[in-house]
């Protein structure tokens, strides 16, 4: 089946699903309206079939005439189309909680996730040059320097060095994460909005079933449960959906953050923090004291 | 004199110590570029629900936040250590050349 593209704007997205239900509400509206309208169109033949078909009514009330017998039956037509107006307007209030539940408890920010990805890319940018100019440096000071002090400082530079590469390529991998996460949950979103969209069809289809009702008493009642029907399986295939995302990307998904932060210390981040050297030799840098 | 001001080298420690200086230097342009990239990762700090609420029941918006926390404390520190990096490139520059200095003044004062 085709698929309605959400967007991967919160807000929009929220705005295209309320329109998706809008429209299934919509549909069932017209369903209503259009048996409405067919029964005022045949009451000639409609009332006289409900009279007859409507065992309470026969007998002594038979007595009344056509007249008196057109208004029971239309009594009797009203209620059963009101019924079945409520059982449909239930099952599909019921359904709209229901998508609104499956929807919006995965209702994160992927057009967020895209630009905190975007960030950390940029951030590498930063860190990305780091070893090089170190390396430099170690060659640019080795030149003219050597001894302990030398020697310390490429062990401590190179210790600087390791961890900006490794923060670099934890950048990466959670960009990457990040962009995954955001194009899994938009192309959810779009199986949502297919599914409500699609929902809306059926109903439209199922509404349609109305045209070849036979002439037969309470017959809208046949399209009118193939309407709840409907209702019920379409929002069953939202909450599969809704469960097959969870299941098969959340969970996994979870377990991706769950390595990447366990691997701050094999990215030169023991502990899972930067080499502060500083801290571990607090007089390396004490002020000079110039006599 | 400010810590990490450097002092111009004198004596035969000159150019060493100049090139010490200059390293120093360049880790004060690495330790801006770390705070650069600490700045970028405000833009994932306090965002717990970012993957949505029923994600987060699985714990993918703390791991995120945890994640994002870590770096940016790592990008922090790794900026005041390239700071005082480079800040000891200057001062072994300066006791380079005072040492070279005060030397002189000694081996003058022999009798």
């Amino acid at each position: 089946m085709s698929t309605t593209q959400a967007s991967n704007d919160p807000e929009v997205f929220a705005v295209q699903i309320e329109a998706a239900i809008d429209a299934v509400t919509e549909a069932i509206g017209q369903m209503f309206e259009d048996i409405a309208t067919f029964i005022n169109n045949n009451l000639d033949w409609i009332l006289p079939l409900v009279g007859g078909g409507i065992g309470s009514l026969g007998g002594p009330l038979g007595a009344l005439g056509g007249a008196g017998l057109g208004w029971l039956a239309s009594q009797s037509l009203q209620g059963i189309f009101d019924d079945a107006c409520t059982q449909v307007s239930e099952a599909w209030e019921a359904g709209v909680e229901t998508i609104r539940q499956a929807v919006g408890d995965i209702f994160g920010d992927p057009l967020q996730m895209a630009v905190i990805a975007a960030s950390y890319q940029d951030a590498r940018g930063e860190l990305d040059d780091m070893t090089f100019q170190v390396g430099q440096l170690e060659t640019f000071l080795g030149n003219d320097w050597s001894g302990d002090g030398f020697n310390a400082y490429v062990a401590v530079a190179q210790q600087q060095a390791t961890a900006a590469a490794g923060i670099s390529g934890l950048l990466s991998d959670a960009a990457t994460l990040l962009n995954q996460g955001s194009t899994e949950m938009v192309q959810y979103w779009s199986n949502q909005l297919t599914n409500v969209t699609h929902l809306s069809m059926d109903v439209t289809s199922a509404a349609g079933s109305f045209a070849s009702l036979d002439k037969a008493t309470g017959a809208w009642v046949a399209p009118t449960l193939d309407l709840i029907a409907t209702a019920v399986n379409g929002v069953a295939d939202i909450v599969n959906t809704a469960v097959q995302y969870y299941v098969g990307l959340a969970v996994q998904y979870a377990g991706s953050w769950d390595d990447l932060n366990a691997s701050l210390g094999d990215a030169g981040l023991p502990n899972g923090e930067w080499p502060r050297f500083d801290l571990l030799l607090g007089d390396l840098n004490g002020q000079w004291d110039h006599t | 004199m400010a810590h990490g001001d450097p002092i111009p080298p004198a004596g035969g420690f000159s150019v060493e110590a100049g090139r010490l200086v200059t390293a120093g230097g360049r880790w004060d342009d690495l330790s801006a570029g770390l705070s650069t990239a600490h700045g970028h990762m405000a833009e994932g700090a306090g965002r717990p629900f970012l993957f949505g609420v029923v994600n987060e029941l699985a714990g993918i918006g703390r791991q995120h936040l945890a994640f994002n926390t870590a770096v940016t404390a790592a990008l922090s520190s790794g900026s005041t250590a390239a700071a005082h990096l480079a800040n000891g490139l200057v001062e072994t520059a300066n006791d380079y050349s005072d040492t070279d200095v005060s030397q002189a003044a000694n081996f003058s004062e022999v009798p």
